[in-house]
């Protein structure tokens, strides 16, 4: 009986390696024709490369529009994420204190914003009106808008952990309001703030549709925008669209790899928790 | 009195006017703008009543991307689901590599579905794909297809880059979920003898019905959204075989019918709407339990 355990466990094992192939292969493909020559890569193919080019590579970087949008990505995804952070944090936390009707309606008016698609079109009117369209405040305030009902969320049932006992000897001390949030009850926050910032940057990074819709001049685009213009003018050049494509990809691996426990457990949270 | 003090109202205030400004105000003004025949033509906005919504309706070639929306929605969430379900049940227990395989099948998950779209639209080429190649390796050549190029196929390759990307987002969710099994009672079954089919129907699938229910809810929301793994994949080709409303949506923007464009939006929004407040109803009925 236990020995049948093990064989069906190491079959499973097997069986699991294998599928992950599914999703490793896809991504191979591209890491080999990043090296390859125009005329290798024109098919794409998972076929080893006769010599190994990273000149791709350099051809790519050569581009300077990559170290502008890089910047760009970054001063984005980090304006947006910050904001978010901070205008959420302190949304999630009174509501989550004081739980009256009036704020429990505001957090279901937030939590409307999860399911609710986004009008683009009258979203262009209101920033023109604001006089912010085709700016970098314009779009990073934009995501800060699509990203806080999920942060709120988030925040929301952390707080909801905290002991109240620890506001309450806050406010006896001499605390108030502010100094209570940033000085007491913020450090404590810290797990579910990396989280948040790491998910929200990153789906800042490797968003396309705002821009698509609300960035026309491309030298405000970042990364994935950029590469998505390359993708267009060098159709025919698959080894160097692989190559941009990987120098995208590296930045998201990274994130991931480092923060991997704090997305998941962010996203699963995001979703188990409600 | 004391209450409102501490937790000054004014803390929510920063929040509530970024999501209000530019979330929850455009979509109030899209109410007024789809009645009205603005567009980048002309000046002067003129209310035309429901004009855009009748013109909607009445011209039968939108049929095909209320169909195809409707059908994305419901076939990733059907395969997200029992995909994701497989794989959480197979790594739940007994795999020793369990946290590598956990990351590496959720890694589509962050990358950016721009990215995603390029990379298959190489992976299901019809003549280089290694997707057909892999099928005429395997001896399957007859199962070899143009996946996007053929109006019948299209929608189900979509379909299957989006199941792709997410079933191991789907399959994290459900791993929590299988953490809430009673582990006395599988004991107990296995001492009855139990197989595992029963197990899994008696047993396992009722105590994880929450995080069902949020998997659910979670894919036939963002299947009713989805835009940019289409938009980068097909571009909603060949013709309009692969068009979602999104895409629709977009393309009236580019065409300059704005009025079209926001009734298009209008009737999304009526949408989900409906199945969010199903979902928030759901949401505050266990926080005020707890």
């Amino acid at each position: 009986m236990k020995k049948r355990k093990r064989y069906l466990n190491i079959t499973k094992e097997v069986f699991a390696w294998v599928l992950s192939l599914v999703i490793l292969v896809p991504f191979l493909m591209v890491l080999l024709n990043s090296v390859k020559s125009v005329t290798e890569a024109a098919t794409m193919s998972l076929a080893l490369p006769t010599e190994i080019k990273f000149s791709n590579y350099v051809e790519v970087l050569k581009d300077k529009r990559i170290y502008t949008s890089f910047f760009n990505s970054l001063f984005l995804s980090t304006a947006a994420s910050l904001i978010t952070l901070i205008v959420s944090s302190m949304a999630a936390f009174v509501i989550s204190r004081n739980r009256s009707r009036f704020n429990m309606v505001i957090y279901s008016i937030f939590l409307l914003g999860l399911v609710a698609p986004m009008n683009y079109v009258t979203t262009m009117k209101v920033m023109q009106i604001l006089n912010i369209i085709n700016t970098y405040t314009g779009v990073y305030l934009l995501y800060s808008a699509i990203f806080i009902p999920f942060t709120v969320f988030l925040y929301f049932g952390f707080i909801g952990s905290i002991p109240k006992e620890l506001d309450e000897a806050a406010v006896i001390d001499g605390c108030k309001g502010g100094g209570l949030f940033y000085k007491i009850i913020f450090p404590l926050l810290k797990p579910v703030t990396v989280t948040a910032v790491i998910i929200n940057f990153l789906n800042c990074w490797n968003d396309f549709v705002i821009p698509l819709y609300f960035l026309n001049s491309s030298g405000k685009w970042g990364m994935i925008m950029v590469m998505y213009n390359y993708f267009s003018t060098y159709i025919s050049s698959w080894n160097l669209v692989s190559a941009a494509m990987i120098l995208n990809l590296l930045p998201i691996i990274i994130v991931y790899a480092i923060g991997q426990k704090y997305i998941i457990s962010g996203m699963t949270a995001g979703a188990v928790k409600g | 009195m004391y209450v409102n003090k501490i937790y000054s109202k004014k803390f929510i205030l920063p929040a509530l006017i970024i999501f209000f400004l530019l979330f929850l105000l455009p979509s109030i003004l899209g109410f007024y703008y789809s009645l009205t025949n603005w567009n980048s033509m002309s000046e002067n906005i003129k209310f035309i009543g429901l004009a855009n919504f009748k013109e909607i309706f009445s011209d039968t070639g939108n049929f095909i991307f209320m169909k195809n929306t409707l059908m994305y929605a419901f076939f990733t969430t059907v395969l997200k689901v029992i995909i994701g379900l497989g794989l959480a049940l197979m790594l739940n227990e007994g795999i020793k590599s369990k946290g590598l395989l956990r990351t590496i099948y959720f890694l589509p998950i962050i990358i950016s579905n721009l990215i995603v779209g390029i990379m298959f639209q190489q992976v299901l080429h019809p003549a280089n794909g290694i997707l057909n190649h892999a099928l005429e390796f395997i001896g399957l050549s007859s199962w070899t297809q143009a996946w996007l190029e053929d109006p019948s196929w299209v929608m189900w390759s979509t379909i299957g880059v989006e199941v792709w990307k997410s079933a191991g987002f789907v399959m994290i969710i459900f791993l929590a979920g299988l953490q809430t099994v009673p582990k006395e009672t599988i004991e107990a079954s296995d001492m009855d003898g139990a197989n595992y089919w029963n197990k899994l129907i008696k047993i396992i699938v009722p105590s994880i019905a929450p995080s069902i229910l949020i998997n659910t809810l979670l894919s036939i929301i963002s299947g009713l959204k989805v835009f940019d793994v289409i938009f980068a994949l097909t571009n909603g080709g060949p013709g309009r075989f692969s068009e979602v409303i999104n895409i629709t949506i977009f393309n009236q923007f580019s065409m300059g019918n704005y009025g079209y464009s926001t009734a298009l939006g209008v009737i999304m929004f009526i949408f989900l709407a409906i199945i969010s407040i199903g979902i928030i109803m759901i949401f505050t009925r266990k926080e005020t339990n707890s």
